[in-house]
């Protein structure tokens, strides 16, 4: 058999298209349309048997429902049990730092995240399904975090918004080498704020002030949405999703704030008029994304756009309507506008159909 | 793997080594402002919620601002001060638009705030003259309500002799270098990093500055000198008891703090 190099996601892909194949072949030989011979079934069912084997054994993937099944609590269980370690780290230096002098504290604060970053390397190496390295990952991004809060505490360091970028670097070397989204989505969170606060800085507010202007999020975001198309992230399950979903909150939310609190912008605009350019950006840049993510194939973004599409509308609806509008009307024309929602997907959804037919 | 490897372990210790050579960089030298506060400047935290798992001890540095000449006296007001729209704009602050924005972003200064002087002085004095008047109404004309002011008086009088911060602010500026310039012959002022923010009020159409706090609001008690606290309990605001401790510390070339020693006060 050839041997062919497998990312875990596609291994998974793989023995659900062999499953798919085996339930069609069924169907179309109850049919009478196609039965294959015998010896050809046993050659492509041993064949299938020995992939699936294979790929269970070096990608560790789920071969039925069951598994499946049980791979979601692992993983529900991996996660509740890295942040509650995480917590639980932070805790314990709080209970005990007082009774120890500064350099042992240093000590700790140092080895803390330097060991269990060697721990979560050796056990990726170990094993395949990763679950323990990703735990052990995790709470060593916890105790960077905490080593460099502490530091600051210690010594009365003035904070900076530099602790944020090296927290994102270390955040994204952790997710790749252990192809951990939580671990992304942290690292996302961390360079984002880190831009946003240095954007804000060149405009000569403090750095941690820099949610005052949400207009400070749009380079981040940018960055964000544009990394995926700059740098592969096939071999890592679902970080191009992290990273797009991401970076569409990033800039959908600031938008929605500005366009019903238009005083915070950094437009010299009147209020008003800040407001009403950012509800024709919302709308506008909401299509596009459901348009964007059609042409793609890109199903978050399609969704996100929605979701955001969604909200511009009904927040413009809140405004123009809630005061002197009975309520029943309200909720009926709310109720309308997402019958008339669902007519237009209903219609771009056949239309996209047709395309696929022709 | 050993790319992840190298690259983490420089993050990590590099990290490291960068921060603790701030720290060595800011304590050499000769400090810019050397001071013996005592309680009334470095309050103890209160034991009380999360507070009560952490086992270090955070000294609070108690600042506070002058009251006005045409303020009524109280000590702890709030932490504006009037400002114009030049002194803001030489403070580095950009012109906002009073019609349609009454605020703009904080923004990081540096203060000066003045320990034990003429400032705190003032506050003495402004508190005795009130006494001596609510003394003087209730000694014409003697009721519950006179006698109810008057005690408050001598509550707030002994208050600020004995236990309110002398650490008064006294002025906010750009850089560090005009003001120490401006105050290099007093060894009482001490010049710190700190928050504020603009306001401009529609109604009485003038500028005010927000002092937010410090960068640096809380030092660290070392383990050598942590045990001093041990059997220590925070006070609360409105208790007059003289200070039980004093603490010489040092602010070093990046105006952060750090304890030399811990003396206990007998009074």
């Amino acid at each position: 058999m050839e041997e062919k190099q497998f990312t875990q996601s596609d291994a998974q892909n793989r023995v659900e298209q062999i499953h798919a194949f085996e339930q069609e072949l069924v169907e179309l030989a109850s049919d009478g349309v196609l039965t294959l011979p015998q010896e050809q079934y046993k050659q492509v069912q041993n064949y299938h048997h020995q992939l699936r084997d294979k790929l269970s054994q070096k990608y560790d993937v789920d071969i039925s429902t069951q598994s499946k099944q049980l791979t979601l609590g692992m993983k529900i269980a991996s996660l509740l049990g890295a942040l509650a370690m995480a917590i639980s780290i932070f805790f314990l230096f709080y209970q005990f730092w007082g009774y120890i002098g500064t350099t042992i504290q240093v000590g700790i604060l140092i080895a803390a995240p330097t060991s269990l970053f060697l721990l979560s390397l050796h056990l990726t190496q170990k094993e395949s399904s990763a679950y323990f390295s990703k735990i052990a990952a995790l709470v060593s991004l916890a105790c960077f975090v905490l080593n460099l809060s502490m530091l600051g505490q210690i010594f009365n360091i003035t904070p900076s918004p530099n602790a944020f970028a090296v927290w994102a670097a270390f955040s994204f070397l952790l997710a790749y080498a252990c192809n951990a989204r939580l671990l992304v989505f942290f690292g996302i969170v961390c360079i984002s704020s880190f831009i946003a606060m240095k954007v804000g800085t060149w405009s000569g507010m403090y750095w941690i002030s820099f949610g005052e202007r949400p207009e400070n999020f749009f380079i981040p975001s940018l960055i964000i949405f544009l990394l995926p198309q700059l740098v592969n992230q096939k071999p890592f399950t679902g970080f191009e999703i992290i990273y797009r979903v991401m970076a569409m909150i990033m800039v959908f939310l600031p938008i929605l704030i500005l366009s019903n609190w238009g005083r915070i912008s950094y437009l010299n605009w009147s209020t008003d008029m800040i407001e009403g350019f950012y509800q024709l950006i919302g709308f506008a840049l909401s299509a596009s994304a459901i348009w964007l993510g059609i042409k793609r194939h890109w199903g978050e973004v399609i969704n996100t756009g929605n979701v955001f599409f969604i909200l511009f509308l009904y927040t413009k609806l809140f405004d123009w309507w809630w005061d002197w509008m009975p309520k029943y009307v309200f909720f009926f024309v709310m109720g309308l506008s997402a019958l008339l929602a669902l007519i237009v997907f209903k219609r771009i959804r056949i239309s996209k159909l047709s395309e696929g037919v022709a | 793997m050993k790319k992840h490897l190298l690259i983490g372990l420089v993050i990590l210790i590099g990290t490291n080594l960068v921060v603790l050579s701030g720290v060595a960089f800011n304590r050499m030298g000769e400090a810019t402002t050397q001071l013996t506060l005592t309680e009334r400047e470095l309050s103890l935290p209160y034991n009380r919620g999360i507070q009560k798992e952490n086992s270090g001890i955070s000294l609070s540095i108690d600042w506070r601002k002058p009251t006005g000449s045409d303020t009524t006296f109280y000590s702890y007001n709030s932490q504006d001060i009037k400002i114009t729209k030049d002194e803001l704009l030489a403070l580095g602050f950009e012109q906002f638009d009073s019609k349609s924005n009454s605020w703009a972003e904080s923004r990081e200064l540096h203060w000066a705030l003045e320990f034990d002087g003429a400032l705190y002085d003032a506050e003495v004095k402004k508190a005795e003259l009130r006494y001596q008047t609510s003394l003087a109404t209730y000694q014409e004309q003697t009721n519950d309500t006179n006698s109810q002011k008057k005690k408050e008086a001598l509550h707030r009088l002994n208050r600020e002799k004995k236990s309110n911060s002398r650490l008064v602010f006294l002025e906010a500026a750009k850089d560090y270098e005009s003001l120490s310039t401006k105050f290099s012959d007093r060894k009482n002022i001490l010049i710190v990093k700190g928050l504020a923010k603009p306001y401009y009020n529609n109604v009485q159409k003038n500028y005010s500055l927000l002092l937010r706090h410090l960068s640096v609001s809380n030092i660290m008690v070392p383990l050598e000198q942590a045990e001093f606290f041990s059997g220590l309990t925070s006070l609360y605001n409105n208790d007059i008891t003289p200070p039980r401790y004093a603490v010489d510390i040092k602010w070093g070339s990046r105006l952060e703090p750090w304890i030399i020693d811990v003396k206990k006060l007998t009074n």
